[in-house]
């Protein structure tokens, strides 16, 4: 794993790192036995020291490294230089080459000689290049408060608890950021990401096997994505916001608050291990929560999303990755009440979750499996549209929620269609790669393979017809795409979500069939409907009941990170992703500010008729049709109210 | 804080002379809350490296610069103040000091032998024990070889310690960011715990930025870390902030005009560490580094002595002079560095005033006597490196003022000091001092025995004045 990026700090820019190791090079540029200072990667600890300097002294600081990052080196040098000779210089000008002297020695000295590296450093200790080993042997019950030593691989419930409690803390240390610092975290995690790339795609296909195009498409270009997005956005959503206090309120303000939370509790699937890792993992950060992650015990990556992120200079408590089966840990999980549980998973876990969560009354968030439809209608260009179904049904090897599980064809066009998607799915390349030429790789886990194939026997038992794939033996882990004509609704491939390479596909003869064929009585996650005329396939998008429709492309809502993501009925509920997604993990809080004043309320007490009536006579001027009669009423009956009240304050009750 | 409470004594600063005075008037009955800025920590959560320890124990992040940034500051923030960080060294103030500080300040008590039944009350309530001569590292032996070659006198350390379990290899460099075996006698090891089991009320992380009397109503202004304020109230006052911390607060609360004398007369035994570069490694920083000191009456006329103390990488580094490859080259030989520092009797004041924004200012120059104290050490250092065989001598780039004292000096006139006889302010009997803030001038002695012992006597005279524990 490499590292080039810098650290992301609260107290300094990029520009003030920068200046921070050309000046740390300059005064230590590393021998045969001692480090350089930008080797140890030690500018990851400044904050520390940061947080304890005075902001007059932060300030000179900032401003210093700030100035040295566009000073040339020969300039710093000569700085330098003049500071080791301050003595013979006057007054004020001596003093400020003694106190640069001091500022720059200390920045640059107490974080390399503490002999402090970046996360994973292995190269030369400061510490040894000194011969610096002070001893002192502690007793057992000596030994230092450290980080609490957490097994998170198989985790014990009191495990569980002191997860929890660290979440807190780092939580407490992060709400109160600016939206724009932690938009920085974003930025050096796209850079790590980026700059990881390829070993990152080596632990996706260890773990899942899928082909390294599906992985390098959906996981890598769409978790840039994203970050991306909330690069450009979070501020925007997430920053205060003002808004209208009516007339009646005249003279107050109002403002929303976009707050975290606190811990949010994030469970994700094992089919995009990494996407939906660090996607909803940011989501919820961003926002200033801290996160407790856990990951599929099919596809942990074990260690890769920890170590990405403290590259990018995330902290250990803001996100802790626990793992273990769901079955074991889950309810643990939701017993150490996190302030928000977010589930992307199987109808089974979100119900056994939401229940669990009930007990606390956490909200919960779900995403959960579909069957979703696509629709074709007969003014369609055929190989596009076929392309798009062979895509949307097989790209990772059929492991999508929102793949194509129901194939609605018209049936003008439905022969040549199938005949089209027959020919088109046996050029798919099917293998394990390592190099980006294979369409599909194998299934990602073996009881996948035997839902598959219990779902296949149920099918052929009951006359189903395999157009493609008849020849799987059932039991190898690369399961061919399967297209099957003659579903019946007593098949387990009709009722049940197939997170397989099947394809049933279905004729139909007009507009209102569609519909009713595409509104599945339990799912509702995405559709795709695909006509020429786009009037038509805008009516038919309004009128399947379902989180997302892709209009002439499939799979596709997903591809525009500004926009919401969720589904509906047992596809679960709540939205992510886009300006909704902000809202996921926030305490939208609602402020009004009012001054502090004599003046009293016109609706406090005490209540007298006579404010009864000029009351009711305002609120029949204010909300009348609006004319310049009822608003000098208004006008009249406010200045009225207001004198009144003032009257009532000074000498009481009539 | 419940609401309205009203103690009987606040005290301001949990370093060594607030805890002290604390435990006594506890012990006696009286109703105390203690107010630290600085963190409570305990021997488990002490910083354990030199980055941490600086920026977390010490008030701006580590050091603090005089007007001219020819010395630097050091000044704890930490429940246990100076004794958290310190070389634990306690001795006795001599003849000398006493007569100095007596003739100045008018002062009677101040005699060695009205100061001796404290001073035996003062070490009642610590252990103080010797460097054994087995334990001395290599730096202590070439200070000890250098006394010797050039006939100085020096005397084993005596140190506030109980148990440093050396025989393990333990290192006393360790405990300069607080010490991890509970054997240096800080005061939360000592007297703040029992003042703590007497009643004692801890507040930490709360800076107190202004304080009011109202003759027998004291308001305390407090600072929370999260940026709140809070208010304490109590009967009495005690200041226990040292020299800097009591002379801001005393005029950030107005008091300058009616004592003129508030911040001046400061003075810090301004400290120059020099090393000696050997051939073989010294290791300095192993075992028990500080075991001598200087005992030369010589010296002592001259107004400094010598001690061979040690640093962490982090601070000797800021002294070892020059940038880039000649800086490393010299740290990488750090293992052969000996290390003694000159500790001079400074005779100059210095001033405290602080700026609009109520933040201290330190204004401290070294007059010509004072550098001549300094050089003529340093010229004695150099020949106790050489007469031992030193291949190279660095003297360090700045000086350093670890004994902060005065600024609020005791005294029996009011236009020429600040605290009575009797411990509390001229012209405000509900408002007490008794830390280094109160010293008239340098002792030229390391002074927290001397403010021990001067707590247990304020203490004795307050619980007098204000009828506690009778």
């Amino acid at each position: 794993m490499t590292y080039s990026t810098l650290p992301v700090s609260k107290y300094f820019s990029q520009a003030q790192l920068r200046g921070l190791i050309k000046a740390g090079d300059i005064m230590l540029p590393g021998t045969e036995t001692s480090p350089a200072f930008s080797d140890t990667g030690c500018i990851d600890h400044m904050d520390k020291m940061a947080a304890y300097l005075s902001p007059d002294d932060l300030g000179g600081l900032r401003l210093l490294l700030f100035l040295f990052r566009w000073t040339p080196r020969w300039k710093i040098r000569l700085i330098f230089a003049l500071c080791n000779r301050s003595g013979s210089f006057p007054g004020p000008l001596g003093a400020a080459l003694r106190m640069l002297e001091i500022g720059i020695k200390g920045a640059v000295f107490s974080p390399y000689y503490a002999n402090l590296t970046a996360p994973g450093y292995t190269g030369k200790k400061v510490h040894d290049a000194i011969d610096w080993h002070p001893k002192l042997v502690l007793r057992e019950d000596e030994l230092p408060e450290k980080a609490m030593s957490v097994n998170l691989e198989d985790p014990s419930s009191e495990d569980i608890t002191a997860v929890y409690e660290k979440a807190r803390a780092a939580q407490s240390e992060i709400r109160d950021w600016p939206v724009k610092k932690r938009v920085e975290f974003i930025t050096a995690l796209k850079a790590v990401i980026l700059e990881n790339q390829e070993y990152i795609l080596d632990r996706l296909q260890a773990d899942t096997g899928k082909s390294r195009f599906d992985a390098i498409t959906a996981e890598i270009f769409g978790t840039l994505d994203f970050l991306d997005y909330l690069e450009k956005n979070a501020v925007k959503h997430l920053g205060d916001r003002k808004v209208p206090t009516p007339l009646a309120l005249m003279g107050k303000s109002s403002k929303v608050f976009f707050e975290p939370l606190g811990t949010a509790l994030l469970i994700s699937p094992w089919n995009y291990p990494f996407y939906q890792a660090i996607v909803p993992i940011t989501q919820a950060f961003i926002a200033g929560n801290a996160v407790v992650f856990k990951p599929s015990s099919a596809t942990p990556l074990t260690g890769l999303v920890e170590e990405l992120l403290a590259k990018a200079s995330f902290k250990p408590g803001w996100v802790q990755v626990v793992y273990g089966s769901g079955s074991k840990v889950g309810d643990a999980l939701v017993d150490g009440k996190p302030d928000k549980i977010f589930l992307i998973g199987s109808q089974s876990v979100g119900k056994h979750i939401m229940k669990k969560a009930a007990e606390h009354l956490i909200p919960v968030e779900l995403e959960l499996g579909g069957k979703d439809p696509m629709v074709v209608f007969d003014d369609v260009n055929i190989d596009r549209a076929v392309a798009g179904a062979v895509w949307g049904a097989f790209t990772t090897t059929g492991q999508s929620c929102t793949s194509v599980e129901r194939l609605f064809v018209h049936e003008n066009i439905y022969e040549s269609f199938k005949e089209t998607l027959i020919r088109e799915t046996q050029k798919l390349v099917q293998k394990r790669d390592n190099d980006g030429s294979a369409d599909i790789g194998p299934m990602c886990t073996r009881g996948q393979v035997e839902a598959i194939a219990a779902q296949v026997a149920d099918a052929k038992e009951k006359g189903a017809v395999f157009l493609t794939g008849a020849d799987w033996d059932g039991d190898s882990d690369l399961v061919p795409p399967m297209i099957v004509e003659g579903v019946t609704p007593d098949m387990l491939i009709d009722q049940e979500e197939n997170f397989g390479p099947l394809l049933p596909i279905y004729p139909f003869s007009s507009e209102s069939q569609a519909i009713n064929l595409a509104n599945d009585p339990e799912y509702g996650l995405s559709a795709s409907v695909w006509s020429k005329d786009l009037k038509r396939a805008d009516r038919v998008a309004r009128a399947i009941y379902t989180g997302n429709v892709s209009i002439n492309n499939v799979m596709l809502t997903e591809g525009n990170h500004a926009l919401p993501f969720g589904g509906v009925q047992k596809s679960g509920f709540g939205r992510y992703k886009g300006e909704f997604g902000f809202y996921a993990f926030t305490n939208i809080k609602a402020i009004l500010v009012d001054k502090d004043s004599k003046k009293m309320e016109a609706n406090w007490f005490p209540y007298t008729p006579k404010k009864y009536q000029i009351f009711s006579d305002l609120t029949r001027a204010l909300y009348s049709p609006k004319s310049i009669v009822n608003f000098v009423k208004f006008a009249i009956s406010g200045l009225k109210l207001e004198s009144y009240v003032g009257k009532l304050a000074k000498k009481g009750r009539d | 804080m419940e609401p309205f409470r009203i103690f009987d004594f606040i005290i301001v600063g949990a370093g060594i002379s607030g805890p002290f005075i604390a435990d006594e008037l506890c012990r006696a009955g009286a109703d105390c809350l203690l107010i630290e800025a600085g963190k409570k920590y305990t021997r488990k959560t002490y910083p354990t490296n030199g980055l941490d320890g600086n920026s977390q124990l010490y008030w701006s992040g580590g050091l603090e610069l005089g007007h001219d940034c020819k010395l630097a500051f050091l000044r704890p923030k930490v429940v246990g103040g100076g004794s958290i960080v310190n070389q634990a060294l306690v001795d006795r103030f001599d003849a000398d000091a006493w007569n100095s500080w007596r003739s100045q300040s008018g002062v009677d008590f101040f005699n060695v032998e009205d100061m001796a039944p404290w001073y035996d009350k003062a070490e009642d309530a610590i252990e103080i024990q010797e460097i054994p001569a087995k334990f001395r590292n290599k730096n202590a032996e070439i200070f000890d070889q250098g006394f010797k070659n050039m006939n100085y006198q020096n005397a084993p350390l005596r140190r506030a310690q109980s148990n440093c379990r050396l025989e393990e290899g333990n290192c006393c460099i360790e405990c300069l960011n607080g010490c991890r075996l509970g054997s240096k006698q800080s005061t939360p090891e000592t007297v703040l715990k029992t003042a703590l089991e007497n009643g004692l009320t801890l507040v930490s992380d709360t800076e107190v930025i202004r304080v009011e009397d109202n003759k027998g109503d004291i308001r305390v202004l407090g600072l929370e870390k999260g940026g709140g304020e809070a208010i304490f109230r109590g009967r009495h006052l005690v200041l226990g902030g040292g020299a800097i911390g009591n002379a801001r607060l005393l005029l950030n609360s107005g008091f300058g005009k009616e004592l003129p004398h508030i911040g001046k007369g400061f003075y810090c035994h301004p400290q120059f560490m020099s090393f000696g570069v050997y051939d073989e490694k010294i290791n300095s920083h192993t075992g028990a580094f500080q075991a001598f000191k200087s005992d030369d009456t010589g010296f002592r006329k001259e107004g400094f002595k010598l001690e061979n103390v040690y640093a962490g990488p982090e601070a000797i580094a800021l002294l070892v002079p020059d940038f880039g490859l000649p800086h490393q080259e010299a740290m990488e030989k750090l293992s052969h560095f000996a290390c003694i520092e000159v500790c001079t009797r400074d005779t100059h004041p210095g001033r405290i005033k602080v700026n609009r924004k109520g933040k201290a200012l330190i204004r401290k120059v070294q007059n010509e006597e004072d550098r001549r104290r300094q050089d003529k050490g340093t010229r004695v250092i150099e020949n106790i490196f050489k007469s031992t065989n030193a291949r190279e001598i660095i003297h360090g780039r700045f000086g350093i003022g670890l004994h902060l004292m005065g600024c609020c000096a005791m005294g029996t006139d009011p236009a020429t000091s600040v605290v009575s006889p009797d411990f509390h302010l001229h012209g405000h009997s509900h408002i007490f001092a008794a830390d280094s803030s109160i010293f008239p001038n340098a002792p030229g002695i390391n002074p927290s025995l001397t403010i021990m012992a001067m707590s247990k006597r304020a203490a004795d005279a307050i619980l007098k004045q204000t009828n506690y524990g009778q």
